[in-house]
């Protein structure tokens, strides 16, 4: 693979002298400011890409501690009131036998959020250094990017679960702190992952690159 | 490839600074960071304090999940559930809200609440379904903050910060008693007992009450509690009725108190109430068990103290002054070695005395030291009509032997003691029942038995037996009254009066002799009508005696206790004794001198008859001598015309006139001398004597001679007529001859009064019969006794009645027939 990189540079806009616009992807001329379709400033390389990336980055995995310390529900029912943590959710269901549901919770609570974090690093790392990326890279970014807004499954549920199940006496739910922070922890990291150039990908050092 | 060859650019970028290139995004995950950390630290900060309950069972209680709740707001949650070293208790680690924190201090308790049935309700429902949680009580001021508590089974009546007053009662049966049960004052639920625990000598169940502010202000050492459990049945006059106070304390028990009387000390630490059993008892107690009130003093008693007991009451004047503390027994020196005495010990409430509520022991010991110089004692006495109870009364006795307060050193001082009344009381119907009450029926019909006998000796008593020989002797000295020598003798000295009046008709028609031995004979009969009063009311004196006996004595037999305890012995030997006494008062009444006199009085009347009668006897002689004389004068003036003629006539008349008739005279007048100076006996004497003497006058010589002389003197006088026929000496003797006719005309006129004396003496002889026969037979006299003794059967008929219906259902003496 590292030979097939070095025989096959991938021609960027940039090295064709072109500005592609973000949004609508018009090219232009290298120098061109504004996009005339879209009116997007046309930047070949967003320079602080990277540092928007680390710094929701870092803002997501910041506020995913409390989501998962506190707890997501609060569950009320008959008068007895119960809270749950994410994973002590899911545990929850494991010991009731949902263990489809509890994979499900599990996944989108824990394993896409944490792999967001690790991919998104791991992206931002690889740009940071240098090392050109291949197209493989750019895969996983698009999954990334695809798949992150599906953490907010248990944001909805809960947002669902806190809307209907409102019984008074009988039941009711409310959500706890890790709700919001769990929230924002998706949101931070979709900002993220939305925050990265993935034009970076490819752009290697020019020392490396010859 | 063609190298399009672009421009020569120049694209070195500027070397930027690190701080330049920072971008702002940058402060969203500082922000994120912060605000975690914020939260983190809110968290940290409000997880508030930890302290650690221990309980004996924490059955329910989930870590985590079970809440503290402080006036059902929860103010904490339990964050761990462990036991103890031991595992002996289950601790339960909780975190408390800071902010009431500072509140839970020494005073706070815990306990779990858990849903509980039971008969006062339904509590704790609600844990059902949310689980149970831990309730804390505390006050409302902050105090130094505590860790360790210790929590309770049940929720404690007396929570912390919950005005009131915690209490404790102590009573011998905890069964009706029970945790929850209500405290009433009035019917109103003003408190709860918690639960019922031994006493460490576990003679005594001791339960703590928690009295609700502001009902505890009524507690005072005047408060006794009793208990209302259960229902209470009851038939009485009113009807049958059924009493309890709540369904809830006729299932869990209840407590209810009441002052006895207002102004009690208050309640010192430590105090212990009794719980009676009921309200009569509690009444009944009014005094406290125990040292805290009363003055300690003790009694010995010589008799039994059957029937006493701890807390039997203390009365003085039938007002309760304080309680018996306890009996016991002690060996005390006395004058044949040691002896087994007993000793009860009494508390004095000084207050019930009537001494200032501040007086204390010394104040109230100087009371009695001075209360048993005049006279007060303790005895015993029976506690109510049907019972055997005893009770200790005080009573200030007159004629009691003197005593003093006896001060032992480190004892009680010692009250003298009387016998008690319960053996000879007065017999009343309560004692008559009470007795019965106490004895078997055996005993009653033995003592009914015994009554007979004691009639039968009665019966036999010499001094019954005394009674018809006293009236008997009564009727003797009525017939010795009558018998009397001197009465006996009135007929013959009246005889010899008449003896005398005969010869003295005249004289005594004219000095009022008849009538006033008519008054005398008047006097008399009122004397003998006395004496039938006397005899009449003989009768009715034996009258009231059969009265006495038909009535009074079947109530004194009624009243079976006197009766058989002193009847036998006192009662009816003092009646008969009595009775005796009176009939020998009235016999000696009738012996006495004022009666007996009477005879003498009568002779007395008849003596002054007879002195009237000898006066005129005497005046009467004059008299006749005096008209003697004058005839003989006018004789004598004849004789001396006469003796003109007739010198020897003259001469037997000077002897007459010298020597005869002035020897009579003189004779009379000692008789009349004789008869004033000399006293009945001696007067009837001298009466006789004086007849005789005038009989002997009358049949002297002299006298005798005097006719004689007279004859010789007429025989002169004849023979002087004869020689001097013409001297009218004849016409003189014959004036001389009639005045003599005249005489013994005026006796023979006097004579015919004597019927007339004769048939008052008939009158008198009759009505001295009458007052004899009215005491022989068939006499009212002898009626009345008869009757009397009649009555005196029939009372004992009826005595002997009664005794064989009480024999026969001795359930009337108890019910009434």
């Amino acid at each position: 693979m590292a030979n097939a990189e070095r025989t096959q540079p991938v021609l960027t806009a940039r090295g064709a002298g072109l500005v592609g616009c973000a949004e609508c992807g018009h090219v232009y001329p290298l120098n061109t400011k504004a996009c005339t379709v879209c009116g997007s400033r046309l930047v070949s390389r967003d320079a602080a890409s990277l540092q928007r990336v680390w710094a929701w980055l870092f803002a997501g995995m910041v506020v995913y501690i409390p989501a998962n310390v506190y707890p997501m529900l609060r569950t009320t029912t008959f008068g007895k009131t119960s809270e749950s943590t994410i994973v002590g959710g899911v545990f929850e269901l494991m010991e009731h036998g949902s263990y489809g549901i509890a994979f499900i919770v599990f996944f989108a609570s824990v394993i896409i959020p944490v792999s967001k974090f690790i991919a998104i690093a791991y992206l931002a790392w690889r740009v940071q250094r240098g090392k050109p990326g291949t197209s493989s890279h750019f895969h996983l970014y698009e999954v990334v990017e695809f798949i992150g807004r599906w953490s907010m499954i248990d944001v909805f549920v809960v947002a669902i679960l806190s809307a209907l199940v409102q019984l008074n006496f009988v039941a009711s739910i409310h959500p706890g702190i890790a709700a919001v922070s769990f929230a924002l922890s998706v949101a931070f990291t979709m900002v993220s992952a939305n925050s990265f150039d993935p034009r970076l990908i490819w752009d290697a050092p020019e020392g490396q690159k010859v | 490839m063609s190298d399009p060859t672009p421009a020569d650019m120049n694209v070195s970028q500027p070397r930027k600074s690190i701080l330049r290139n920072l971008s702002f995004v940058w402060l969203v995950p500082i922000l994120a960071l912060a605000v975690s950390l914020g939260i983190a630290w809110q968290n940290f900060s409000d997880r508030g304090t930890l302290i650690e309950i221990s309980f004996g069972n924490a059955s329910g209680v989930v870590a985590g999940e079970t809440t503290l709740r402080y006036r059902d707001v929860v103010v904490g949650t339990a964050e761990d559930v462990r036991f103890t070293d031991d595992l002996g208790r289950v601790l339960v680690d909780v975190r408390v809200d800071n902010d009431v924190a500072p509140f839970i201090d020494d005073e706070a308790v815990f306990w779990v609440v858990r849903p509980e049935v039971s008969a006062r309700g339904i509590s704790g429902l609600s844990t059902v379904l949310s689980g149970v949680y831990i309730e804390g009580a505390w006050d409302n001021a902050p105090g130094a903050v505590t860790q360790q508590f210790e929590g309770a089974d049940t929720p404690p009546l007396n929570q912390p910060g919950r005005p009131g007053r915690r209490i404790t009662l102590a009573t011998d049966d905890g069964t009706t008693i029970s945790y929850g049960s209500p405290v009433l004052f009035r019917g109103v639920e003003v408190g709860r007992l918690e639960t019922p625990r031994l006493s460490a000598d576990g003679r005594t169940v001791l339960v703590d009450a928690f009295i609700d502010a502001p009902h505890d202000q009524r507690l005072s050492q005047a408060t006794r509690f009793w208990d209302t459990s259960g229902f209470e049945l009851s038939f009485g006059a009113s009807g049958f009725s059924v009493d309890f106070d709540s369904l809830a304390s006729l299932v869990t028990g209840g407590v209810v108190f009441d002052n006895l009387y207002d102004d009690g000390e208050p309640l010192t630490p430590g105090y212990v109430f009794t719980l009676y059993e009921d309200e009569d008892e509690a009444r009944r107690n009014r005094l406290v068990r125990g040292p805290a009130r009363g003055v300690a003093f003790s009694i010995l008693f010589d008799e039994s103290v059957n029937g006493l007991e701890a807390g039997d009451d203390v009365t003085y004047q039938g007002l309760d002054v304080g309680v018996v503390t306890g009996l016991r027994s002690q060996v005390l020196e006395g004058a044949f070695g040691p002896e087994l005495s007993l000793i009860v010990d009494v508390a004095i409430d000084p207050q019930r005395m009537g001494l200032p509520p501040e007086a204390a022991g010394p104040e109230t010991i100087d009371f009695f030291r001075f209360a048993v110089d005049t006279g007060m004692r303790a005895r015993l006495a029976t506690e109510s009509l049907l019972s055997s109870d005893l009770r200790v009364e005080l009573v200030v006795l007159d004629s009691a032997p003197t005593a003093r307060l006896r001060e032992i050193d480190g004892e009680a001082p010692r009250l003298p003691s009387v016998e008690s009344n319960l053996s000879d009381f007065t017999a009343t119907a309560e004692g008559v029942l009470e007795r019965i009450n106490a004895l078997p029926i055996e005993e009653v019909m033995q003592q009914a038995i015994s009554l007979m006998e004691a009639f039968e000796q009665l019966a036999r008593n010499e001094d019954l037996q005394r009674v018809p020989g006293s009236a008997v002797a009564l009727l003797d000295d009525t017939r010795a009254l009558v018998g009397n020598e001197a009465i006996q003798a009135i007929p013959s000295q009246i005889e010899a009066a008449v003896n005398d009046l005969t010869a003295l008709v005249a004289e005594i028609r004219e000095g009022g002799a008849v009538a006033s031995l008519n008054s005398a004979l008047a006097n008399l009969d009122d004397a003998m009508v006395g004496i039938n009063t006397a005899s009449q009311s003989a009768p009715a004196l034996a009258e009231n005696l059969a009265k006495l006996t038909e009535e009074d004595i079947p109530a004194v037999l009624a009243e079976l206790q006197g009766v058989a305890q002193t009847a036998q012995e006192l009662k009816l030997d003092e009646l008969v004794a009595s009775a005796t006494a009176t009939l020998n008062r009235v016999d000696a009444l009738i012996a006495q001198e004022a009666v007996q006199g009477i005879p003498a009085a009568v002779t007395a009347a008849i003596e002054d008859v007879r002195t009237i009668v000898a006066d005129v006897q005497a005046e009467g002689a004059v008299q006749a001598l005096g008209s003697s004389m004058r005839n003989l004068d006018r004789a004598m003036a004849d004789i001396s015309v006469a003796s003109q003629d007739a010198p020897a006539l003259t001469a037997n008349l000077r002897q007459i006139t010298e020597s005869d008739i002035p020897e009579l005279l003189t004779e009379l007048e000692a008789v009349a001398t004789t008869a004033k100076e000399l006293e009945l006996q001696a007067l009837v004497d001298s009466a006789t004597s004086t007849l005789n003497r005038v009989d002997a006058l009358v049949g002297s010589q002299d006298t005798l001679e005097l006719p004689g002389t007279i004859n010789d003197a007429l025989t002169e006088m004849r023979l002087a007529l004869a020689e001097l026929r013409d001297g009218g000496v004849v016409e003189n003797l014959n004036a001389t001859l009639q005045s003599a006719s005249d005489a013994a005309g005026s006796v023979a006129e006097s004579v015919e009064d004597l019927p007339q004396l004769t048939a008052r003496l008939e009158r008198l002889v009759a009505e001295t019969e009458a007052v004899v026969s009215s005491y022989g037979a068939r006499s009212d006299f002898n009626t009345q006794t008869l009757s009397a003794l009649r009555e005196v059967q029939n009372a004992a008929k009826s005595i002997s009645e009664l005794a064989r219906a009480i024999e026969r259902s001795p359930n009337s003496l108890i019910f009434g027939r």
